[in-house]
């Protein structure tokens, strides 16, 4: 199949990361952290070679402060709720995914001040808006890197220079970003960073991160044990193990380390501009076929690799059941966990189809694409394609 | 205790292995064994060193600004 879903799961990943996998699982998977027999000792080697593997890319001084957890959400879940209390005001935007919304909901029923701010149609957030937000009980600003519906990129470097100014931090949902568009946790000055294994950086499921700066301190949401200080009956007060109770994912693990090793060494910069490759000719394609409704900035330089659209007068579940059932195209298509910002593009309720290039998405698969909407959009059944572009690369790479 | 051997203590597993990582990186030999049991009620790791390495591997982690709790 064409797969154009990279922004719900990468697919493929690189062959580096099947092949570190494989190789734990059958070597290295005995319990990190644990046991002190060679196994366990190289599970452990395993999570600290990852660990800094993720530091490298993101350019983190502090590895020990990657705190590795099952997904995004669950990342958003303990920066937001180990930091948050009653009576704290938090400042989010209406872009955001229900990882972020529903914690924040949750919280807000807890006693937590939550203030969104308003995005444009375009989904961009106005740094001084947030800033005006910002009262004496604000305790943290939540917002997403990139919209993953529309892609739209979040002037995150002006957000954390103006909530700074006034010594709040900023919590960043890397989600649509990680592996994808360049990160510099120090240059930025990231507070906190959370992020999927799974998308970008080409881990598997099951896998992803918070990031915390040394000047955040969280109270720990999940407790249990960490193969240290087991005399205590209470977290270890020292990272990453403060954070992370319970015997950890050495496979996955080992695989978000060898997709960040990957991505370090193909050059993220590279990763990033072919992928803008892609949106602009998806974008461009999609544009001229009549009935076809494009959402979000055609700003590329602002836009992650997401591309939300339309067909006049067609339900979007079945542009993507037809581009699954007669071409062979995986796509998402719905509100994708973030209803209120498909209120502000308003494509509340219906939604939109989104495709999503990525690094290993090539010209071809975008022409094909492209030709499969033309087709839908126009009615048309005939299902012969014939390809314009370059040949498809080695694949996948790594 | 074996006084062919000396253990180096961290406060985190992840210490541990940037030791080891640090030692193998300037040929120090050592291995990450189990935390004894007169040393620490922990169920965690430690790095062995031999008797006679001990002044080296100190140095190393002093240059890399790896704090050990303590030698055995």
């Amino acid at each position: 199949m064409i797969y154009i879903d990279n922004a719900a799961t990468s697919h493929p990943k690189p062959e580096s990361v099947y092949k570190r996998m494989d190789f734990v699982l059958r070597n290295a998977s005995a319990n990190p952290g644990r046991s002190g027999h060679r196994m366990a000792i190289e599970a452990n080697r395993v999570i600290f070679e990852s660990r800094e593997s993720v530091a490298r890319l993101f350019n983190i001084r502090h590895p020990e402060r990657i705190i590795f957890t099952c997904n995004a959400t669950a990342a958003l879940n303990l920066a937001l709720k180990g930091l948050l209390q009653p009576g704290d005001h938090c400042v989010t935007s209406d872009m955001e995914h229900n990882s972020m919304v529903r914690p924040l909901k949750f919280l807000s029923q807890q006693g937590v001040n939550v203030h969104r701010v308003q995005a444009s149609r375009e989904g961009s957030l106005d740094p001084d808006e947030i800033s005006s937000a910002i009262t004496c009980e604000t305790r943290l600003i939540a917002v997403t890197h990139a919209s993953n519906v529309i892609g739209t990129i979040t002037p995150i470097a002006d957000i954390i220079k103006t909530a700074h100014n006034k010594e709040v931090p900023v919590l960043i949902d890397a989600a649509q970003t990680a592996g994808s568009v360049p990160i510099d946790v120090e240059a930025l000055d990231v507070d906190m960073l959370a992020c999927p294994g799974h998308k970008g950086l080409f881990g598997p499921q099951g896998t992803g991160f918070l990031y915390l700066s040394p000047k955040i301190n969280l109270n720990p949401t999940v407790f249990g044990g960490t193969g240290s200080r087991s005399d205590l009956d209470r977290m270890p007060d020292f990272l990453p193990d403060r954070y992370e109770a319970g015997t950890l994912n050495t496979p996955g693990i080992a695989g978000l380390g060898a997709g960040a090793e990957f991505i370090s060494s193909e050059g993220i910069d590279i990763v990033r501009a072919h992928e803008k490759h892609m949106l602009s000719r998806l974008t461009g394609g999609l544009s001229g076929i009549p009935g076809v409704k494009i959402y979000g900035t055609k700003d590329l330089e602002r836009r992650a690799a997401v591309v939300s659209f339309i067909i006049e007068g067609l339900d979007p579940a079945v542009i993507g059941d037809r581009l699954d059932t007669d071409f062979g195209i995986g796509v998402r298509v719905g509100i994708h966990c973030a209803p209120d910002a498909h209120k502000v593009i308003g494509s509340y309720p219906k939604g939109t189809v989104r495709m999503s290039p990525g690094y290993f998405t090539t010209s071809e698969d975008i022409d094909r694409a492209i030709w499969a909407v033309e087709a839908i959009a126009s009615g048309r059944e005939n299902h012969h394609y014939i390809p314009v572009s370059s040949p498809r690369p080695a694949f996948p790479r790594g | 205790m074996d006084e062919q051997y000396k253990i180096f203590v961290f406060k985190s597993t992840y210490l541990t292995f940037k030791a080891e990582r640090a030692l193998k990186g300037a040929h120090v030999a050592c291995k990450v064994v189990t935390k004894p049991r007169d040393i620490s009620s922990d169920c965690g790791l430690a790095i062995r060193v031999t008797a006679l390495d001990e002044p080296a591997a100190s140095k190393v982690m002093c240059d890399s600004g790896i704090a050990s709790l303590g030698v055995w």
